[in-house]
């Protein structure tokens, strides 16, 4: 009788441990989970905010368009670039940018966001090039010299003045090619191709504006485009405006292609996530290919 | 004999049921304790992103603001799944309130999620929030 009584008891009490030892596993693998799928949720937001930062941003605020296309062992990097002016101030306007993102954006977020490296200036790698638009003012520094290829560019003014000068560069023979093609209202007002140094400080492909009303004033408003060195840069393609609005509908830069991506890059976005003690850094790719 | 050993028993059986309720109330509440939030909680976060990522490329967002309209924002509310409910707020980029629609129907529920996505209108920066929950 008192064995049986034992026996029982000693069930009784293994049954239990039993069952809170399977309770207590269980609580701590759902703990665990639980942790992953936190660390699963940030990470999610972090790349919802890095896309969200990141697409369309160039596009929406300085307007520029950039896409990279390959073919037949060629690689062409096409911008378009609107509002060459003197009333926009891009560097301004994506400073501004940065500082809401880091501030009101991230606090909304509650996550710290820092975006070094983001202004008014993208590069493409691996050919170390840089543009770079300001007001009045486009740069394009092609970087590696000997893949460039060729350079083609568009540009429309809205200029209503009556034509004045014209000015279109030397020849440099075996050079990278420089096609300018300006236009006023759908109708060409200069065209010139000319192969060009980019070592050597060219003439430019300029054209200006006038008034007729007497006194005559020449150059009252002009563009300028000009490849070659510029200060102690090489390589530099810039165009220049003064007194009008111009859009730049296409500017083509052509290299060899290379064997890795050419990846267009605007800084870099680093978000962290201080609940979880985690940090994302990454680079802001605007177009590759 | 037979009265002490009814005593003994009930006893035992009293001892018994006392130690074993609380632990199986304890191994209950442990096992209770698992709530599915988290789970619910990125599922709703994912439903916000997307709803706001779509309101954002359609340029909703921006139309809302340019216009001060919130028919299409409040139509697209009112036409998520019927157990899903949802507050959309725009600020402007020093954070002020500029326009709010809610799901028609909704109240407030202390469970919910939210994303954010910013835009531009007019070249100014806004972004919107949008709050989810279940009915």
């Amino acid at each position: 009788m008192m064995k049986r009584g034992m026996l029982f008891t000693v069930s009784a009490a293994s049954l239990m441990i039993a069952i809170t030892l399977i309770s207590a596993s269980y609580m701590v693998r759902n703990r665990n989970t639980e942790r992953l799928a936190i660390a699963s949720m940030a990470g999610l937001r972090m790349d919802q905010i890095t896309y969200d930062i990141g697409n369309r941003m160039h596009q929406e605020i300085l307007k520029t368009n950039i896409s990279v296309r390959r073919r037949a062992g060629y690689v062409t990097i096409t911008i378009v670039q609107p509002d060459i002016m003197s009333a926009v101030d891009h560097y301004r306007k994506m400073m501004d940018y940065r500082n809401f993102v880091e501030t009101a954006y991230a606090a909304m977020n509650g996550v710290g966001i820092r975006l070094p490296g983001l202004d008014n200036t993208l590069r493409i790698e691996p050919f170390g090039a840089v543009m770079q638009v300001n007001g009045t003012a486009f740069r394009f520094y092609v970087g590696d010299k000997q893949a460039l290829v060729n350079i083609s560019l568009s540009v429309s003014v809205n200029e209503t003045l009556p034509e004045d000068k014209l000015g279109i560069p030397e020849e440099d023979p075996g050079q990278p090619i420089v096609d300018a093609n300006y236009s006023r209202n759908g109708s060409s007002i200069l065209f010139g191709t000319r192969p060009q140094h980019p070592d050597q400080k060219n003439a430019e492909f300029y054209k200006s504006f006038r008034t007729d009303s007497p006194p005559i004033k020449h150059d009252v408003s002009y563009i300028s485009s000009q490849f070659g060195s510029e200060g102690t840069d090489t390589g530099a393609l810039r165009v220049d405006v003064y007194n009008l609005h111009a859009n730049i509908t296409r500017l083509d830069i052509t290299y060899t292609a290379p064997n890795s991506t050419v990846r267009v890059l605007a800084g870099n976005i680093s978000i962290s996530y201080p609940i979880i003690g985690m940090t994302k850094e990454t680079e802001i790719v605007v177009a590759q290919g | 004999m037979l009265g002490r050993r009814g005593i003994v028993f009930t006893v035992d059986a009293m001892f018994a049921l006392a130690v074993t309720i609380p632990l199986i109330m304890t191994c209950f509440v442990i096992v209770s304790s698992t709530t599915p939030q988290i789970y619910n909680s990125k599922d709703l976060y994912m439903s916000m992103s997307d709803s706001l990522a779509v309101l954002d490329e359609d340029y909703t967002l921006r139309d809302a603001v340019t216009s001060g309209g919130l028919s299409t924002i409040q139509s697209y509310l009112n036409s998520l799944p019927s157990n899903m409910c949802a507050n959309i707020t725009i600020y402007s980029s020093a954070s002020m309130p500029v326009l709010s629609a809610r799901t028609a129907g909704c109240t407030q529920s202390n469970f919910s999620s939210v994303a954010i996505r910013h835009f531009l209108a007019n070249t100014n920066t806004y972004y919107a929030t949008m709050r989810g929950w279940y009915r």
